[in-house]
């Protein structure tokens, strides 16, 4: 529940909205309930010979539920589009100085991904959970006074009815599927599992006449995961008539409560207020089983998003920053580091270093320790043993955005932003004007990709936009790093998965750029080293080699 | 949902929401903070007359798909909608008994009086929520089936295309097809379709009591009910327009906020992701106004409705309220009119909570006919046959083209390969070697030439039982290590298994592993290195005992102790077979029989004799 509070807490800004969207919500409601009530007045009135004027009250009432009905889905939508900003907002603050350490890693999408799904399942929690349960309770509140006012001895049995349909079903019923939900789950992951290699294991799959045999797998996970949403169907529509027939039994405990109460001392037209009042208070109660299920899920989407944001991060800044670096030589001193949890440390022990303008390559299998080692000179991490060093100066006494600001990298694992070419070269050079930006393609080799473009710099690209092939994924971030015109050029596996053709382009648009600069590449591949002064060979975490 | 990535798992089971159809839109919506001005810009005008007609019609055929997919399920889905029609008509006996109790309260009857007709009405409310659940269970029976049969497809399907055509794509697009996508057909035959066939049917037949009982009230909600579809054209058509245009402009921002979350590293290094959050929250607000701005256009629909509802109860209260008095309408069946009205209208308003279900499921239709068009346009396959020992390779002319790809990836290729050859085709990276493996394989089809084996035209996958083949990024698949091995073969004995593991050195690494060969590998077990991977592939080639056999650059990333072991393995699968192995090692190179340079999609360089032995 902490956790819920919490992020109910960021939506304090918003609490005029929401406030208004729940008046709106229980004003729909009240409306509703004197309509019907006084809809019963009047035929009981008409039936004792009592005229009650009430045409006009009806028609207004009509008239005043639809309105408020319309003016809260507005301004419940409204408050929710509000709250629902600030907690992504709130969540991109709060990740900026966690990437990539504590977000699984710079190619770690799956963690991103089930992160956005968990902030996906937020959207419920204002429009399905928080206004519809204070709804109920202000109405199951309302319909006691009115009812204790007609008759107090008949209130507390309708208001402990709609309590059990409303609250005592739904957490029945919840509690019936938390095992199914559990085994649903655990279904659904190994479906996924049986797709995903189906999709990409497809070429070993197809090579050993296995496909049959994987179809089979996945028939079968997925008999295991419908049996699952059955039972949970199962539950859950046995939960809904429960929750139905309860709310109705009041009806009747109304009418011959009433009739009990009165022990033949003759009827009142009442009691078609009584029942008819009651009857409408149903829709305030209806969604309740709903809320609770979303409570469960919404609570465990709470707590990871809170796990997240408020980890520490794995770097920080400084206290008190040192003197900027001298120079751009970069160096590793006797540099140990090991992820959390694994066996073995990554590097080991490791000593290198580039003078300013120097050109260092680093070889190896991959697993070698080439990527962490890259990641703790961007200070990604900090070493567990030993120092980073940049013109002499520890990294540890460095502002992060300080030491990222004088380097520029290309890499595979580069994201193309889904937005305008323009947008992806802006976030290297915000204040570039066209004519930079058009030389810094033509620099990186893409004048004729550009030109090619419906709407030039400003084709979107990407998802649901035009598809960037890795070849030009890869030129665009040279663009970039072009663009940012750093001293220091970090290259991660600069043309990993591009056909030769396209590598020899690449390395061609980055020889020029790497005049001048301190140059660190990384690749298990020969072309991209060729062009540095000493190559050292990492193998398991050490220097094993290194050849000039 | 609307055909963005596949970011929203949607929540799998029958705990989903009721969200009326513009929740979802609104949720869509604020998914994806991003760029409204840069988007309107760029998105095509849906005005333009002729797309407007073309997507019109690819929606009807999506539609057509849906309608047909459930055929299927027809029994079941039937059963569903009869339970759910008779609970419809059992409102009739709850609305009398209710209004008999109330009456009967109401002129002065004794609790002992009225409690026969209490326990009827009780046991009407239970028949009518049993058969309520019945239905709903016969429905989810349904989806299942309908689901199971359209999963079973694409996967057939995603088989018959094969790895060249998943290669084009992105394979987390096609896993949600296959997941999400299949799943959104649940709502839509689980809820969408029996509220469908019930929204017309259950109001109808409520008509006729009311006719019976007074006309009056009868013509009140025959006007209503007549005024629904007519109110909802109108505000649904200019809905229509707004909703269209913010659906285009959804559809490029879905999943933006993911986009920027997973490109955060990037960034970050450029010092750029504060700069990034001002701009998320000023396109945030400009997205909130825009969307707002087509919601409340949309909300109108509910609105139109929930008035006709209200306003008819209304009006019926005060029509039999007059009656009552003027003496025509006894009060008994008075109430009974005003406790039936909102009865009416409940199947209405659900089929507009459950109208998005259908829209899920018509975007979803997307990506499945995707799938299934390509594989039904597939050229038929030749005959298969098996080799029966160590077969010729021919290669005559071959070219391969890539629709839209820039220089063949084959161009006018010559190769013969005697039996039992061992052949090392070099070259670098992109030259083609792949692409010469994968025409064997059946998984590319040449757009020229000819290429044989054994004198046999290979047209399409018909050689497959005859090859071993390990790739570059072999996938181990979930299971155990054993069943890895066994992908080509399942039949082969536990020592078979632990000789092919020996011989390719798996053996070096499982047995180092708790369960040794059983250890459970892949996703969700254990992860395996690039190098352990490979031996796998390796292995699996070995076990799998066919006559031709293609090694993708078998011992790249291997360190040199391995790939000494490797090429030892690859040594003792050579004898009786036909071996083509694509690679740049010197070893592999220097063991070779023969070696075949491409370059460009050609073979620049044929030599005879092994060069360097």
């Amino acid at each position: 529940m902490r956790d819920l509070l919490v992020l109910l807490a960021l939506a304090r800004g918003r609490a005029g909205w929401m406030a208004l969207g729940a008046g709106f919500a229980l004003t729909a409601t009240a409306t509703g309930i004197a309509l019907l009530g006084l809809a019963g007045g009047l035929v009981a009135g008409a039936g004792a010979g009592i005229a009650v004027g009430a045409i006009a009250w009806l028609r207004a009432l009509a008239l005043g539920r639809t309105a408020a009905r319309y003016l809260e889905r507005l301004t419940t939508h409204e408050a929710t589009f509000r709250v629902l900003a600030d907690l992504r907002l709130w969540f991109f603050e709060r990740a900026i100085p966690l990437a990539p350490a504590r977000l699984g890693g710079w190619r770690g999408g799956d963690l991103m991904a089930r992160l956005v799904s968990d902030i996906d399942a937020l959207d419920g929690l204002y429009l399905r959970l928080v206004t519809p349960t204070a709804v109920a309770l202000l109405t199951v509140v309302g319909l006691a006074a009115v009812l204790g006012s007609l008759s107090p001895a008949i209130a507390v049995p309708v208001v402990a009815l709609l309590a059990l349909a409303g609250l005592g079903v739904p957490a029945l019923t919840e509690r019936a599927g938390r095992g199914v939900g559990g085994v649903q789950v655990a279904a659904a992951a190994r479906l996924r599992v049986a797709a995903v290699d189906l999709v990409q294991g497809m070429a070993d799959l197809a090579a050993n006449q296995a496909l049959d045999r994987q179809a089979a797998v996945i028939a079968e996970a997925e008999a295991g995961h419908e049996a699952a949403l059955h039972r949970q169907a199962a539950i859950s529509a046995a939960g809904t008539a429960a929750t139905q027939l309860v709310s109705q039994l009041a009806l009747v405990a109304v009418v011959l409560g009433w009739a009990a109460l009165a022990s033949g001392a003759g009827g009142t037209p009442l009691v078609a207020v009584a029942v008819l009042v009651t009857l409408a208070a149903f829709e305030a109660v209806a969604p309740l089983p709903l809320a609770w299920q979303l409570l469960g899920r919404t609570k465990a989407a709470a707590r990871r998003i809170r796990e997240v944001a408020e980890a520490a991060p794995a770097v920080c800044d400084p206290v008190r920053k040192g003197p900027p670096p001298a120079s751009n030589a970069l160096a590793l001193e006797a540099v140990s580091f090991r992820y959390p949890g694994a066996e073995r440390p990554a590097l080991d022990g490791v000593d290198l270093a580039v003078p300013d303008g120097g050109r260092l390559g680093i070889a190896g299998p991959s697993g070698a320790g080439k990527s962490t080692l890259l990641a703790l000179l961007l200070r990604f991490h900090d070493p567990d043993a030993g120092r980073v060093t940049l013109g002499g100066v520890d990294l540890r006494d460095l502002a992060v955005a300080d030491l990222h600001a004088r380097i520029g990298v290309l890499s595979q694992a580069t994201s193309i932003l889904a937005g305008s070419l323009r947008e992806n070269l802006a976030i290297a050079a915000p204040e570039a004007d066209e004519a930079t930006l058009r030389a810094a393609l033509d620099r990186a080799g893409l004048g004729t990709f550009l030109a090619a473009l419906p709407d030039g710099l400003d084709t979107w690209l990407g998802e649901a936009g035009v598809a960037v092939s890795g070849g030009e994924a890869r030129r665009i971030a040279l663009a970039r790093v072009l663009l940012k015109d750093a001293p220091i050029l970090l290259l991660d596996e600069p043309t990993e998965g591009l056909d030769a053709e396209t590598e020899r382009a690449v390395l061609a648009a980055l020889a020029p750029a790497m005049q001048g600069r301190t140059v660190v590449t990384i690749s298990h591949r020969p072309a991209p080293l060729a062009a540095m002064d000493r190559v050292a060979r990492l193998e398991a975490g050490r220097i094993v080699e290194a050849t000039d | 949902m609307w055909g963005g990535t596949a970011v929203h798992q949607p929540a799998v089971g029958p705990g989903r929401a009721a969200q009326s159809r513009f929740d979802r839109v609104a949720a869509a919506g604020y998914r994806s903070l991003a760029m409204v001005e840069t988007v309107t810009s760029g998105v095509a005008e849906p005005d333009d007359a002729s797309s407007l007609s073309v997507q019109r019609a690819e929606q009807r055929r999506r539609q057509r798909w849906l309608a047909g997919r459930t055929r299927s399920a027809r029994l079941p889905l039937g059963a569903a909608v009869v339970a759910g029609f008779a609970t419809g008509l059992l409102a009739v006996a709850q609305a009398y008994l209710l209004a008999a109790l109330i009456a009967g309260a109401i002129g002065g009857a004794t609790f002992a009086e009225l409690l026969p007709t209490g326990g009827l009405a009780v046991l009407v409310f239970a028949v009518r929520a049993g058969l309520g659940a019945v239905s709903e269970m016969l429905a989810v029976s349904a989806a299942s089936r309908v689901k199971r049969a359209v999963r079973a497809d694409l996967v057939a399907a995603l088989g018959r295309l094969g790895p060249s055509w998943l290669k084009a794509r992105r394979s987390g697009a096609v896993t949600a097809t296959v997941m999400e996508q299949v799943e959104a057909m649940d709502g839509y035959v689980a809820r969408y379709l029996p509220v469908q066939a019930l929204a017309g049917a259950i109001p109808v037949a409520l008509l006729v009591p009311a006719f019976l009982v007074d006309a009056g009230a009868g013509w009140i909600l025959l006007a209503a009910g007549a005024l629904v579809p007519l109110a909802m054209a109108l505000v649904g058509m200019r809905t229509a327009v707004a909703a269209r245009r913010q659906m285009a402009v959804l559809q490029r921002m879905s999943g933006v906020f993911l986009d920027r979350l997973q490109g955060l590293t990037t960034l970050k290094l450029f010092g750029a992701a504060d700069r990034e959050l001002e701009r998320i929250r000023e396109v945030a607000d400009g997205y909130r106004a825009s969307t707002m701005a087509v919601l409340r256009m949309a909300f109108l629909s509910s609105t139109v409705l929930e008035l006709l509802a209200v306003g008819s109860l209304a009006l019926v209260a005060g029509r039999v309220a007059s009656a009552v008095i003027g003496g025509g309408l006894s009060l008994e069946w008075a109430l009974f009119l005003l406790v039936l009205v909102p009865e009416a209208f409940q199947p209405l308003r659900r089929l507009g909570q459950h109208y998005h279900d259908r829209s899920a499921a018509i975007a979803a239709a997307e990506g499945m006919l995707e799938i299934l068009d390509a594989a039904a346009r597939l050229p038929a396959d030749g005959e298969e046959f098996r080799l029966d020992g160590a077969p010729a390779i021919e290669f005559d002319g071959v070219s391969l083209e890539y629709p839209g790809g820039r220089r063949p990836a084959l161009d006018g290729v010559d190769l013969r390969v005697a039996p039992g050859e061992t052949v090392a085709l070099v070259g670098e990276s992109g030259a083609g070697k792949s692409s010469i493996l994968a025409v064997l394989l059946g998984s590319e089809r040449p757009t020229a030439g000819t290429v044989r084996g054994a004198g046999r035209p290979v047209d399409g996958p018909v050689l497959r039982a005859s090859i071993a083949w390990a790739g570059q990024a072999p996938r181990i698949v979930a299971g155990t290590l054993a069943d890895n091995l066994r992908l080509g073969r399942p039949d082969a004995s536990d020592d078979a298994v632990r000789a092919a593991a020996e011989a390719c050195r798996v053996t070096d690494f499982a047995d180092r592993l708790p369960h040794g060969l059983a250890t459970v590998v892949g996703e969700g077990g254990r992860g395996l290195s690039g190098g352990e991977a490979r031996r796998v592939a390796l292995a699996r080639a070995l076990l799998r005992d066919a006559p031709l056999v293609l090694l993708d650059e078998p011992t790249a990333n291997l360190d040199r102790d391995s790939e000494a072991a490797v090429l030892d393995a690859i040594d003792r699968i050579r004898p009786g077979r036909t071996v083509l192995i694509a690679t740049h090692s010197d070893e592999v190179i220097r063991r070779a029989d023969r070696i075949v340079r491409i370059d460009g999609g050609r073979v620049v360089e044929a030599a005879e004799d092994t060069v360097l032995a």
